[in-house]
């Protein structure tokens, strides 16, 4: 048994000796190359993932055996097309740049459709169509009195009128809906006989919560904002002056604020931007106050003119102000980053990233590209226009993890590929009723969007549902 | 060698060296994990490629050790229905042995042939050798159970194995070795076992170990060694010789088969040099084994499966948990360190030391069986679980002792003092940083992994490259699910196919387990150790249904 236990583990260790560095230069790219060169060669790396999976790859004009999600090896320095195709989808095709020890991947690659194919969801016709935040819920108008508005549970595909006719106003006409993000609850602005009103509605499959607010909160508020749980309280913005409204007691209370040019919620804490340009934060119930900025020449050089300014807090470090001549600017250098035009954002959480659209054009401004070598001069977040001859753009969306832009052009719907090196051009979808709005549900990876001729609710699978993780190979 | 086995006690130097050393495993240890750590953020690459090289060394030594536990385990398959008293006979009468040995491997399958031919060897090596061995008549056997925390419900199987065994019992010495600080309940257990019992052996002594003698620490082998003298004073008062004597040291819980001791006999009369040799068994953990919860069941098969992989290897392997050795060696090395937790592991290298690197341990292919350190409630048997194997994994408490030794051991080889350090120190840091290094760090590059690292051929090569290890590392698990199977009480697998299938299952959780259970309890020891922090024994609580 000794003797045999040597030789076995003498054979194991000759293994391993010879082995191992083999195996670490392969694990590196490393190859060597038979033929007449005879010599060891770096190679580089290509992978590919699409959804949904199961597409074939050539490269160059050599198809790959496996299937997507695939990794493919030993790929000599070169440029190589790659090409992905899929039955029923329209082939996918990109030049892809290999380097020695280098992996190119193609992480996200969206197949579309040959032809789309929307499922129609409500027989009758609708002119627009919104996202009940904090819900799976859409919300439709049929008309322009409140009663014409309805909810719409897409998952089970029933709806109901979003007030009954016992709901006080329901006959009364909206002249315009106030939405905060991740909070179902409504702000409606309402036209009735007896005078123009605000109630504060919460939808909900019975009937709704309605509270009459009109007392409370004037018309004409220049701004008005509730945190993503409120239940209570309300913030309104008028003439530079800020009130607490609290629905329940039925009371509104000035806040000693200073005249204020703008405000914005996160996570309970109020941020405000003073006349005199300093940025602060408060939590609602009141508390510490805490100066963001209270430089004059700083304040001065950014919040130029008079205007209001919308803040979006992003994060609790990271806030973009939005003027109402649609300037743009953040509290990370160069802080200026667009001086008007901006019609809309959309932030991509997880890598930091902000969508901005204005008439023609489709910016990303990416506050995770620090970076990574420190230089003298500090290097801020990035704008990049990612595309520059939109018409009218009125929508856009983060698709399949930020990988791609989904926008809305008058009535036609694109998809643009953000991942991918050398940006190619967007991809033309279908059209939709162009004043009706679409949603774009990222849970679901579904378009819903009112069928251009008939009015009708459709809804298109963008993204399958395969989860978006899913990678074989992949670490 | 004269060589003092302590770490207490030391001036100067040998104080210096004896700290130093005691750091030095902890050190490694944590310098592994923490410069994995570091080099996952700071060189991913170079952190990937030695992930590599580490799962291709882990993937080469769990085939090596996969092919020897299959190895062993055919061995103690095939030993087990070996007639081992008819064995201490023929050793008795080795040229009618032979003869018949002869007559009867022609009879035999092939397979079954291979512990005849094993037995046929030693018995031309005794015949050549010029001492005959003892008669087996003349050998007596010695066996301590050290009771400190044991109820009669714990010892008295073991006891009773012991009475059952075909070898004659009227030839051993049973020592009930009680703490004299255990209640007054495990007093009078004691002396009910000595009165139901002791008819039935030589005799069955009680021996109370006083609490706090000078230089003794609270632990088994401070109690053990007073046993021991005891016994020594009763084989002299009887003229019975120590190399006649084969003394054991168990554990409270151990119950034998009924050939144990025959089989131990055996194995004592074929060595050549038997006084310098002590005797390992395979532990096995079937007393309770279907009462755990499936971590413990799963660990302690694993320790089994250890055990048996180390019996391949008898050039290196070291005492373990219930273990024998010839008397003359026990009272020649001064007995079992008085000071020390680990007396099982310690005894060996205190022996090894003193005979200058001439001494060595025996494997025997029979099995003995413990109780797995359940205690009640899933919680409180982890805490257990985890407590008994730190108390395992303080066997490193012998490496910075061995160390001084061999350094001042002019007559053991330096080939051997390296084979010898290297094992130690590999087999600990491997205890304390393997699962860890597989489980969990060897996927760190790729988690933390930065904008060069991820643009990089190793960032997605390395993980295939570990899936693929991973992958065939499943086929030495498959075996050694299909062993566990084979290896448990037979009854039981009988009676559920259930317990087999969800046993299996249970080795699924593997890497967990071994996070937990093996590798964490190490790392506190060699952290402990590297700390200076000292442990006193702590009784392993062990429970079993009545």
């Amino acid at each position: 048994m000794a003797t045999f236990r040597k030789v076995v583990f003498y054979l194991l260790a000759a293994l391993y000796l010879t082995g191992c560095p083999l195996l670490i230069l392969y694990a590196l790219g490393y190859l060597f190359q038979p033929g007449a060169e005879h010599q060891v060669v770096k190679t580089g790396l290509l992978y590919v993932a699409t959804l949904p999976p199961g597409a074939s790859v050539t490269v160059g004009t050599i198809p790959c055996a496996d299937r997507t999600p695939t990794m493919i090896r030993d790929l000599l320095p070169d440029e190589y097309v790659v090409t992905v195709t899929l039955d029923g989808y329209r082939p996918w095709s990109r030049v892809a740049t290999i380097e020695a020890g280098k992996s190119t991947a193609f992480e996200k690659v969206l197949l579309l459709p040959d032809t789309w194919t929307p499922r129609e969801l409500t027989t009758e016709a609708y002119e627009a169509l919104w996202s009940i935040p904090g819900s799976p819920w859409l919300l439709l108008r049929k008309g322009p009195h409140l009663e014409e508005y309805l909810v719409f549970d897409p998952e089970r595909l029933v709806s109901w009128p979003l007030v009954s006719a016992e709901t006080p106003l329901h006959d009364a006409t909206v002249r315009s809906i106030r939405m905060v993000e991740d909070n179902p609850r409504l702000v409606i602005a309402l036209q009735a006989r007896d005078g123009r009103h605000v109630v504060w509605l919460e939808p909900r499959e019975q009937e709704p919560l309605v509270e009459d607010l009109t007392n409370l909160v004037g018309d004409a508020a220049d701004q008005m904002l509730w945190d993503a749980e409120a239940r209570r309280y309300l913030l309104t913005l008028q003439h530079g002056q800020l009130s607490r409204v609290d629905t329940e007691t039925g009371t509104a209370a000035s806040q000693s604020l200073g005249t204020l040019r703008g405000c914005g919620l996160f996570r309970n804490t109020l941020y405000a931007l003073r006349e005199d340009g300093v940025v602060l934060r408060r939590e609602i119930s009141g508390g510490r106050e805490e100066l963001l900025l209270n430089d004059p020449e700083i304040a001065r050089s950014l919040f130029r003119g008079r205007g209001l300014f919308q803040i979006q807090v992003l994060s609790n470090t990271l806030l973009v102000f939005i003027g109402e001549r649609g300037e743009l600017l953040t509290n990370r250098l160069p802080y200026r980053f667009v001086e008007r035009g901006v019609r809309g954002t959309a932030f991509d959480a997880p890598r930091e990233r902000l969508l901005i659209w204005q008439k023609g054009r489709i910016g990303v401004l990416d506050f995770a590209r620090a970076p990574d070598d420190p230089k003298i001069f500090e290097r801020g977040p990035t704008l990049t226009w990612v595309y520059q001859h939109g018409r009218d753009l009125q929508q856009a969306f983060w698709v399949a993890d930020g990988s791609h832009i989904l926008f809305r052009d008058r009535q036609d719907l694109f998809l643009l590929d953000v991942d991918t090196l050398g940006l190619p051009p967007p991809q033309h979808l279908f059209e939709v009723r162009g004043a009706g709005g679409m949603v774009y549900a990222e849970r679901s990876g579904t378009i819903y969007y009112l069928d251009r001729p008939s009015g009708r609710l459709c809804a298109v699978a963008l993204v399958p549902r395969t989860p978006l993780s899913q990678k074989a190979d992949a670490p | 060698m004269n060589f003092r086995y302590s770490k207490y006690h030391l001036q100067g130097r040998e104080q210096f060296l004896q700290r130093a050393l005691e750091i030095l495993p902890g050190a490694i240890s944590w310098s592994i994990l923490l410069g994995m750590l570091i080099l996952s953020f700071w060189k991913p690459i170079l952190a990937a490629a030695i992930v590599i090289a580490f799962d291709l060394y882990w993937i080469l030594r769990i085939f090596y050790m996969t092919l020897f536990l299959l190895l062993a385990s055919l061995q103690l398959s095939l030993e087990r229905t070996t007639d081992w008293l008819a064995r201490v006979r023929a050793v008795d009468h080795p040229d009618r042995a032979l003869q018949d040995l002869e007559r009867a491997m022609v009879q035999t399958p092939l397979v079954r042939r291979i512990p005849l031919l094993l037995h046929r060897q030693a018995l031309r090596q005794l015949a050549r050798h010029p001492h005959p061995p003892p008669r087996s008549e003349e050998i007596f056997h010695l066996i301590i159970l050290p009771m400190a925390n044991e109820g009669r419900e714990i010892v008295e199987p073991g006891l009773r194995s012991l009475a059952q065994q075909t070898f004659p019992s009227h030839q051993i010495l049973i020592v009930l070795a009680v703490e004299a600080r255990a209640d007054l309940a495990i007093q009078r257990a004691a002396e009910e076992l000595q009165r139901a019992y002791r008819g039935r052996f030589l005799d069955c002594l009680i021996t109370r170990h006083p609490d706090g003698l000078p230089g003794e620490a609270r632990v088994k082998g401070a109690n053990a060694t007073y046993a021991a003298r005891e016994a020594a004073r009763y084989f002299e008062a009887r003229a019975i010789p120590f190399d006649h004597v084969i003394a054991s040291c168990f554990d409270a819980d151990t119950v034998v088969s009924r050939e144990y001791v025959a089989c131990l006999t055996y194995h004592y009369l074929i060595a050549p040099d038997r006084t310098r040799a002590s005797f390992q068994p395979i532990p096995v953990y079937h007393n309770n084994i279907w009462e755990v919860p499936a971590f413990a069941r799963v660990l302690d098969i694993g320790s089994s499966f250890m055990q048996l992989v180390e019996a391949t290897n008898p050039e290196k392997l070291v005492t373990f948990s219930s273990h024998s050795m010839g008397f003359h060696a026990l009272v020649d090395v001064g007995y079992w360190p008085v000071d020390m937790i680990s007396d099982d592991s310690a005894i060996f290298w205190k022996a090894f030391l003193h005979y200058d690197g001439r001494y060595r341990v025996i494997p025997m292919y029979i099995t003995l069986s413990m109780d797995i350190a359940a205690a009640g409630s899933w919680w409180r048997t982890a805490l257990n679980v985890y407590r008994q194997k730190r108390r395992w994994a303080w066997g490193v408490e012998n490496f910075p002792i061995v160390m001084r030794g061999f350094l001042r051991a002019k007559r053991i080889s330096l080939s051997t003092k390296v084979r010898h350090t290297v094992k130690m120190l590999e087999g600990h840091v491997t205890w304390a940083t393997g699962a860890f290094l597989v489980s969990v760090l060897g996927w760190l590059p790729a988690i933390v992994a930065g904008r060069e690292f991820s643009g990089s051929v190793l960032y997605y090569s390395g993980p295939r490259i570990q899936a693929i290890i991973f992958q065939l590392a499943s086929l030495s698990l498959v075996t050694t699910i299909l062993l566990s199977l084979s290896l448990l009480p037979k009854q039981t697998t009988r009676r559920s196919l259930r317990a087999s299938i969800s046993h299996a299952i249970e080795w699924l959780f593997v890497p967990l387990i071994f996070i937990c259970f093996s590798a964490l309890p190490a790392l506190d020891a060699q952290t402990r150790l590297l700390l200076g922090k000292r442990m006193e024994f702590w009784v392993t609580e062990k429970r079993r249904r009545q």
